[in-house]
């Protein structure tokens, strides 16, 4: 009876978890369109207006970009699915200067991993560190979910007041930070973690599913 | 006007002509209704007799005063022929008045005749309007019953529709659930097939790789071949001109003998000489030998050529098979040397798990178990130890400062121990042997004394005793032997006392020496010093416990760089990888503008050349600025198809736009309209659609404010809403009274069909 509770068990898990992989892909779907939209890397009439999460979100209709968010995200869902991500950045870049202006990190944490992963790099410290990652989660209803997501949009919405307006043309990239030991595809190259140097960093909110946990900062180069 | 369709037998429609009929009978008809009646009237009053029956004259119509006039006229007229008495007169006059009045009598009734006749007609009329309405109610309860039946069979016809539609519908549901599945086999399928994909194409590229591997190894092989070919061939030349050289010997040597022949001819016909004949001859002979040999040779040549041309092919097969081996060897050479340095790597780690081992092994523990089972434990253990020898160093440092500052404490307190026995030393040599002698002799002698006296005193006490016993043994008995015993008694205390004395002179003698210091008191130091031993016992144990504690931290935080240390070279190791798509926006960008970039350069280096350079001619450019006026007018194209996009957007948002308002005015107002050029517009009507050639609408030029209707003014659709044409457009210039009156009616029409072909 146990075996087979914890079987269902098993596979409830594997089924939230793709389910929050799915979600949390999504997410990073919407939110690169809210960045491009709303920092004016791509004029304002690329955009198409989409209700989602209660807001209309802004899509971009761009061919081009659309091309490339996709492909990122088909690859994202399978990573997310495998749990190899760690983050995801959004650089804008100047494209006069070269300069990194502005740096959209969302980091990713994965609830209960599964002990296939991590046990044998930290044997010594897994005692200490146990109890906080054994934390239980409260079940979290998708209503709940989604006004957090909501009140992450609305974040990024406002946080246009507070960021340096953004000089001369710009272009974006999407970086992944992935497990050293995960598939990689052709098409994707390593690449430096273009960090903003001497930045200004502002944490945002957060939001959690029942596996993952997906923290939002942004920094950003200080015009003096 | 309205066709009046009482065949019809909708609900509403009855009503709509019920309607119809009733506006028609207000607006129309009973407009002539009111005329016929005024102009009944009218014929009425010119029906009255114009003629007066007294008078005889005609009487003008519509003024009734003149008659009486006109008669009293002539009456007066009459008077005045016929001069008459008052009285005759006045009878006259009365007479007259009389008749007056009779004749008005008479024109009274006949108004009251004719009031009767008109009366009667009306109530013929009336009547005869009374029996039309009755029979009208009939028709129309007629047409109510039958409207009823069918109203009837309508519903019963609309339960066997709804009927049908709930099967339709249930039909319908089991059916998309039977899609939905087969929808998801096929998705499931179409994933499956995604995954067959994906491996074959894998699949693919490596054999692709493969192959061009291979292709790559049989072009470099091809390409020595090649080489070879040509050295045969050139080869095969140098060996052909050799035999050319030969032939050509040959030939010459032929010619040679054809001439010698012929002057050996010439000789013979000439001589006839027999010797040089012989001679010649021998020559001769000896130079066809040789011409033979020569041929012999060079056929011989010729096989070995072949077989040598033979044998080179084989030569470069197995020379290629050679090379490969080479290559292969070479391979296998480097990955030997590799192995060597892994196998002496290998070695070396080997040698130093041996020592380890080894020395571990002599390490192992009495009962024979291995105390570390690796290096790693030593080095813990190696760095425990250390830590515990420094702070047992500390400790041994401290412990002696310690006994530093005991010795010389002890020493200073041995010199005054020296000094004060010294002092002893003296007070004993200068007191001691005087005073102390003198009284011990004293006191021995006094005791001498007292023991010789003890002696008398007791020889004199038997002597009394014995006189006693003899004289009076039984009175003085008792007391006496009482106070002689206390007596002794007492001189025995007195003898104790003497010796405690003594002893205790005795005793104090050696004792002095130890209360020595004057500062200290024993009595009181007692108690504190044991507190104070307990206070030290207590904060050596604690000292002792810091100890080990401190060394069990320092340990413990030696584990923790060491782990971070490893944690961080792990963490190395593992480290996450930052990916990003090759062909990402920035990079592209990057690439445009390295390539811009590079371009200019080349314009500017280009352009600068032709300037420099003597025979400058400024009249033409080099092909670089060409180049680069041709991407100036790709970037302009570029622009412009960006803003052909933007256009395209917003005119898709604006035909969604209007496509909306189109569909709000047909579902608001029945009418399909769809903008023209010049501010015209046709209209269609949702619920009389064009069918086939037959266009249906009506087009309005805002402009000039006119109505064609489509198909000119004498097509089917034209002629069928004339009628409402003259009526609304033409009678009263209301155009969207006119619209919805043809809404109105086609909607009817539309509707009707539908039930109609239901039936």
């Amino acid at each position: 009876m146990s075996v087979e509770r914890e079987k269902d068990k098993s596979k409830v898990h594997k089924l939230q978890l793709k389910g929050s992989s799915r979600l949390v892909a999504e997410f990073f779907n919407y939110s690169i369109n809210t960045i491009l939209f709303q920092r004016g890397v791509y004029p304002a009439e690329d955009f198409t207006a989409v209700k989602k999460y209660g807001l209309t979100m802004l899509i971009s209709s761009d061919d081009q970009v659309k091309a490339y968010i996709k492909k990122i995200m088909s690859q994202l869902d399978k990573w997310m699915i495998g749990g190899k991500i760690s983050k995801l950045v959004v650089v804008i870049t100047s494209k006069d200067t070269g300069e990194h202006v502005e740096r959209w990190q969302f980091d990713v944490q994965i609830f209960n991993k599964g002990g296939k992963k991590g046990s044998s790099k930290r044997s010594a410290d897994k005692e200490n560190a146990a109890p906080e990652d054994a934390a239980p989660t409260p079940e979290k209803t998708d209503a709940e979910i989604q006004s957090e997501i909501q009140s992450i949009f609305r974040q990024i919405t406002a946080s246009v007041t507070f960021l340096p307006q953004l000089e001369g043309d710009c272009t974006f990239n999407v970086l992944v930070y992935a497990d050293a030991d995960s598939d990689v595809p052709m098409e994707w190259c390593d690449s430096d973690a273009k960090e903003i140097k001497n930045g200004e960093k502002v944490q945002l909110r957060s939001f959690s599913t029942t596996n993952h946990k997906v923290d939002t900062l942004v920094s950003y180069r200080v015009v003096s | 006007m309205r066709a009046h369709t009482p065949q019809q037998g909708n609900d509403a429609s009855r009503r709509r002509s019920s309607i119809t009929s009733a506006h028609r009978t207000s607006m129309g008809s009973s407009i002539p209704r009111v005329q016929s009646r005024i102009a009944a009237g009218r014929a009425a009053s010119s029906n009255q007799p114009t003629f007066d029956f007294l008078t005889g004259a005609e009487l003008r119509p519509g003024s009734r005063g003149e008659p009486f006039r006109q008669s009293a006229r002539v009456v007066s007229g009459g008077n005045k022929d016929l001069p008459l008495f008052e009285t005759e007169t006045e009878r006259e006059k009365r007479h007259k008045e009389l008749e007056e009045l009779k004749a008005e009598v008479k024109t009274l009734k006949y108004t009251i005749d004719n009031h009767k006749q008109e009366e009667e007609l009306s109530k013929l009329r009336q009547e005869s309007e009374l029996r039309d309405v009755r029979r009208k109610a009939e028709e129309d309860f007629k047409k109510m019953q039958a409207a009823d039946s069918e109203k009837a069979k309508a519903v019963r016809q609309h339960e066997l529709l709804l009927k049908e539609v709930t099967e339709v519908r249930d039909a319908a549901s089991n059916e998309k659930a039977a899609l939905e599945r087969r929808l998801h086999e096929i998705e499931d399928g179409k994933r499956l097939l995604e995954e067959e994909i994906e491996d074959v194409r894998s699949e693919k590229e490596e054999t692709l790789r493969t192959i061009e591997r291979k292709i790559a190894e049989i072009e470099s092989r091809n390409e020595t071949l090649q080489r070879t070919v040509e050295e045969l061939q050139q080869d095969s030349d140098r060996r052909e001109a050799l035999l050319q050289d030969a032939q050509q010997q040959l030939s010459e040597k032929e010619n040679a003998y054809g001439s010698l022949e012929a002057e050996n001819i010439r000789l013979k016909a000439q001589t006839g000489d027999a010797d040089t004949l012989a001679i010649i001859k021998r020559e001769l002979s000896e130079q066809v030998t040789h011409i033979r040999k020569l041929e012999v040779n060079n056929r011989e040549q010729a096989a070995e050529l072949k077989h040598f041309k033979r044998l080179h092919k084989a030569v470069e097969v197995v020379e290629e098979e050679k090379r490969t081996l080479q290559r292969k060897l070479d391979a296998v050479e480097g990955l030997e040397n590799e192995l060597g340095e892994a196998r002496i790597q290998r070695q070396r780690l080997e040698d130093e798990q041996l020592a380890w081992t080894g020395f571990l092994e002599s390490q192992a523990g009495s009962d024979g178990q291995l105390e570390f089972d690796s290096p790693e434990a030593i080095a813990r253990a190696l760095v425990a130890e250390r830590l515990q020898t420094a702070s047992l160093v500390e400790r041994v440092g401290a412990i002696e400062a310690e006994l530093s500052t005991k010795d010389s404490t002890i020493q200073s307190l041995e010199e005054e121990k020296s000094k004060f026995s010294e002092q002893l030393e003296k007070v004993k040599s200068t007191n001691g042997t005087v005073t102390n002698s003198k009284t011990h002799m004293r006191l021995e002698r006094q005791k001498a004394l007292a023991i010789k006296e003890a002696e008398y005193l007791r020889a004199q006490l038997k002597t009394y005793d014995t006189e006693d016993t003899t004289f009076q043994p039984e009175t003085v008995d008792e007391a006496k032997i009482k106070r002689i015993q206390e007596l002794e008694d007492m001189v025995e205390q007195y003898r104790g006392e003497v010796q405690t004395l003594n002893t205790e002179l005795s005793t104090r003698e050696p004792l002095p020496l130890a209360p020595q210091s004057p500062a200290k008191r024993p009595h009181d130091d007692s108690e504190d010093n044991e507190r104070v031993g307990q206070l030290l016992r207590k904060k050596r144990k604690l000292e002792d416990e810091f100890s080990t504690l401190q060394n069990s931290t320092k340990l413990l935080q030696k584990e923790l760089s060491v782990t971070k240390e490893r944690l961080t070279a792990a963490s190395q190791q593992s480290k996450t990888r930052i990916l990003s798509l090759r062909s990402n926006p920035t990079s592209d960008f990057e690439a445009i503008k390295l390539s811009t970039l590079n371009a200019l350069r080349q314009e500017n280096a280009d352009l600068l050349a032709r300037l420099l350079s003597p025979d400058a001619n400024i009249e033409s450019v080099p092909l670089s600025t060409l180049k680069a006026s041709q991407r100036d007018v790709d970037d302009a194209k570029a622009a412009l198809a960006s803003e052909k996009k933007r256009n395209d957007r917003l005119m898709k948002v604006w035909g969604a736009k209007s496509t909306e308002f189109r569909n709000l005015v047909i579902s608001l107002l029945g009418w399909d309209v769809v903008f023209m050029k010049d501010g015209k517009m046709r209209v269609t009507s949702f619920f009389y659609p064009s069918k086939g050639d037959d266009e249906n609408s009506i087009v309005f030029d805002g402009e000039k404010g006119t109505m064609k209707i489509s198909g000119g003014p004498e097509s089917a659709f034209a002629v069928k809403i004339s009628d409402q044409i003259k009526f609304w457009v033409k009678e009263r210039g209301c155009i969207p009274g006119f619209l919805a009156a043809l809404t109105l009616e086609f909607w009817e029409e539309a509707n009707n069909d539908g039930t109609l072909r239901v039936d």
